[in-house]
């Protein structure tokens, strides 16, 4: 966020929107008027359930790999390459092969606060969210072995302990 | 002076190396049991088989590209199969989407016979091959793919070689497992947005420009929300055929998969109501009906 890359959604009131965008210009990459209020925070829970879910599809994958006995860093380039990579996949797939897990300093925010909030809008509108909802119960684990502190790349640790294979990492 | 190269399977992928490969040059024998295949072939000025037998009796390097892995035995070492070519040190490139089991079965009965079986992927579409964008896996015995190399190069963007035999299958099996969980997260994702009253073009679009975004989303997002599910000429293929594969060879070697199979479930759902046929993209679609929605899309 310090590095300027900063994207904001605002929603509401147009006129008051009009109004500071100059402050907002001044601390932000991109920034994006998206109507009426509330529009802004549903955007968001959008972007965070695709987070959400690469994050445990990013770590499901390499187990995958691991398990049938490829090098998991000559699959990680692969398939970056491939039809199947991601931006999650770019960043934290090559934080999980390299073992590394404090260097991004994500952490498990969005399932420990986000993840509530994104599943109760989502069944308050009873828009399925299968996939999200397995995705967060691996983020819920990772917490629960003590990875919280950790970058969600992590949960290649947690997949890995799902499949048998020993993790390599120091927890909380 | 180009090798001559026999093709054994002429269907989306296999008719589209054939073609790739008279375009840069290669003389082409082919052989498929749709005679309609054979003439496209001719018409690009490549020459008809009689048998898989006759491709390899004749070829320098023989290509499979076999749509399952009944089909794939019977060519390999069946009743007019490459096998009876009695071909001592021909290399035979398989890139079939199969069990890794079937693929080594066959390795071993053609090494008696004298033929190297590569264990080969691909990982795209027709057209993603007729674009000169297809990336190629091989695997298997390191000399015959140092001999395939420069075939490869003369339908591929990029072809690698990635250690001992069925590593190319392992490899594709990862890529489709992302791509398959790529696929419902993208209808998942728009749905939701949908159903909370978000236009889908501006969720599109911010959702491309931001750290949540996928290959795949950045594809099939635009298809869904432009409602466009027939030009890619895409079909559920993958639920239908890779995914059993890839579930089973997880379900093997102990491969905890809980994303993907929920995934996979999605793709059940949508061949089941009708979606078959279409682009996975349709998988909006897909979710909108799960969530008491209706689908106006037109259906197979």
């Amino acid at each position: 966020m310090l590095g300027g890359r900063l994207v904001l959604y605002a929603s509401g009131d147009r006129a008051a929107y009009d109004e500071i965008a100059h402050v907002i210009e001044g601390f932000t990459q991109k920034h994006w008027y998206l109507g009426e209020f509330g529009n802004a925070s549903r955007m968001k829970y959008v972007v965070n359930m695709l987070v959400c879910i690469n994050n445990a599809a990013t770590a499901e994958a390499p187990t995958f790999a691991a398990k049938m006995g490829l090098d998991t860093k000559q699959v990680y380039d692969h398939v970056t390459q491939s039809f199947g990579s991601s931006r999650v996949w770019e960043q934290r797939a090559r934080m999980a092969v390299e073992g590394d897990y404090v260097s991004a300093r994500g952490t498990y925010n969005i399932s420990r606060k986000d993840a509530k909030i994104i599943g109760a809008e989502a069944a308050a509108v009873f828009s399925p969210a299968l996939l999200f909802s397995v995705a967060l119960q691996m983020h819920y684990s990772g917490m629960a072995q003590g990875f919280a502190g950790l970058d969600t790349a992590s949960l290649y640790e947690v997949y890995r302990m799902a499949a048998g294979l020993p993790s390599t990492v120091e927890r909380d | 002076m180009a090798m001559t190269v026999g093709i054994v399977g002429l269907g989306a992928m296999g008719g589209g190396i054939a073609l790739t490969l008279r375009k840069n040059g290669f003389p082409v024998i082919g052989y498929d049991l749709r005679d309609e295949l054979m003439v496209e072939l001719e018409a690009a000025g490549g020459s008809r088989g009689k048998s898989p037998r006759d491709v390899a009796e004749r070829a320098d390097v023989v290509i499979l590209s076999m749509p399952n892995a009944e089909a794939f035995h019977t060519v390999c070492t069946g009743q007019g199969g490459v096998g009876e070519s009695g071909r001592k040190d021909l290399v035979v490139a398989d890139t079939s989407t199969l069990f890794i089991a079937d693929k080594a079965a066959a390795e071993a009965r053609l090494k008696d016979l004298g033929i190297t079986l590569l264990d080969c992927t691909v990982s795209g579409t027709r057209l993603t091959v007729l674009a000169g964008n297809l990336v190629l896996f091989a695997s298997g015995d390191a000399n015959a793919a140092k001999k395939m190399a420069p075939v490869f190069g003369g339908f591929t963007r990029e072809h690698n070689y990635v250690g001992e035999f069925g590593n190319a299958s392992k490899i594709k099996y990862v890529i489709n497992l992302l791509i398959c969980i790529n696929d419902a997260a993208t209808g998942e994702a728009l749905a939701y947005a949908t159903r909370m009253g978000l236009d889908p073009q501006e969720t599109y679009r911010l959702v491309a420009s931001s750290f949540a975004t996928s290959k795949v989303f950045d594809q099939r997002g635009k298809l869904a929300v432009d409602g466009d599910f027939t030009s890619s000429r895409g079909f559920y293929g993958l639920a239908e055929k890779d995914a059993r594969i890839i579930g089973a060879e997880a379900t093997n070697c102990h491969a905890h998969v809980p994303v993907f199979s929920a995934a996979l479930q999605m793709h059940e759902m949508g061949v089941a109501t009708g979606f078959g046929k279409l682009d996975t993209a349709s998988l909006f679609e897909v979710y909108k009906i799960a969530g008491g929605s209706p689908s106006t899309v037109k259906r197979g």
